[in-house]
């Protein structure tokens, strides 16, 4: 007699097509959000303008340095506003 | 139809899962594509493996500064585009959460991935109160086991989050290791338990499309 099957294949169907809605993403007001978003995660140019400044110079790996270029030119912002964004972040300020 | 598979965290199975959804769809008769927005690329990759009798799947790489207009031409092409997302705060990963219709958020069941939940949730709660309405958002639970006392702490923590958690979770598996290298889904591969265990997950997903 032959075993019973066990209906394992009944298990492995995939879902029938259902019927999908279409939105047209906007945009416009996706980027004005992201761009909200983000301006408040990093400082304006003219707040860290007000203060005293202090240069320093670093060496800096080619790795990172591309990585660091390659990151400012994505988010539209500058070297400089980038790193002192993170250093602010890190130093909680 | 946008769906986002994005999360903080690298190597919780973003692309892994954005490429055998995007197998399930395919052979659901949807017409598919995958956005890579991620630097490795691997779902170009990956869909160049596709063999010519397996159902089309274009894999499309989205760069943050294309991404917007990528998507938007995409979204008119097909039915279904799957963002494969890319580990990060920045611009790309706040734009990959608004543009989603549905957003699925792999997690592996432990505490460093949790922790990094926690901003990806953050940022996922600015973006919605900014867009104004919410985003449909569900966590997935990838290479996880029941009988792991963590796991299921995760699980727990996970579900008082606010975000859903799929029922359906998926176990570390070889066959998704090996499937990929071959330009297939589990759908397709010869694994019949990570075959099964997808296809849930593929039906629970299904189900959700249904109500957004």
């Amino acid at each position: 007699m032959a075993d019973k099957k066990l209906g394992l294949k009944e298990t492995m169907k995939l879902a029938p097509r259902v019927e999908l809605k279409k939105n047209e993403p906007d945009l416009q007001a996706t980027e004005q959000i992201v761009e909200k978003l983000h301006r408040e995660l990093t400082p304006e140019p003219e707040q860290v303008a007000t203060v005293d400044m202090k240069r320093i110079t670093l060496d800096v790996p080619i790795d990172l340095y591309k990585g660091m270029k390659m990151k400012v030119f994505d988010n539209g912002i500058t070297l400089k506003r980038y790193i002192l964004s993170l250093v602010a972040k890190d130093l909680g300020k | 139809m946008i769906i986002s598979v994005t999360s903080l965290k690298g190597g919780v199975g973003k692309s892994t899962i954005t490429q055998n959804l995007a197998v399930c769809f395919a052979h659901s008769g949807y017409k598919v594509c995958i956005a890579d927005s991620d630097a490795n690329q691997s779902a170009l990759r990956w869909s160049s493996l596709r063999g010519e009798d397996l159902p089309k799947i274009p894999a499309f790489g989205t760069p943050e500064k294309t991404l917007a207009a990528n998507v938007r031409q995409l979204n008119e092409d097909y039915e279904i585009v799957l963002i494969d997302g890319t580990p990060s705060l920045d611009r790309i990963a706040s734009k990959i959460i608004l543009f989603a219709d549905l957003l699925l958020i792999p997690i592996l069941p432990s505490g460093l991935d949790m922790w990094a939940s926690e901003q990806f949730l953050e940022r996922l709660a600015d973006a919605q109160a900014e867009r104004g309405k919410p985003i449909p958002a569900y966590f997935i639970l990838n290479q996880y086991q029941s009988n792991v006392n963590l796991n299921r702490e995760v699980k727990e923590v996970l579900s008082e989050t606010g975000i859903p958690v799929l029922q359906n979770t998926l176990r570390p598996r070889v066959a998704y290791r090996e499937a990929v290298i071959k330009g297939l889904g589990v759908y397709e591969f010869k694994d019949d338990k990570a075959r099964a265990e997808f296809v849930d997950l593929y039906n629970e997903v299904s189900e959700i499309l249904k109500k957004i």
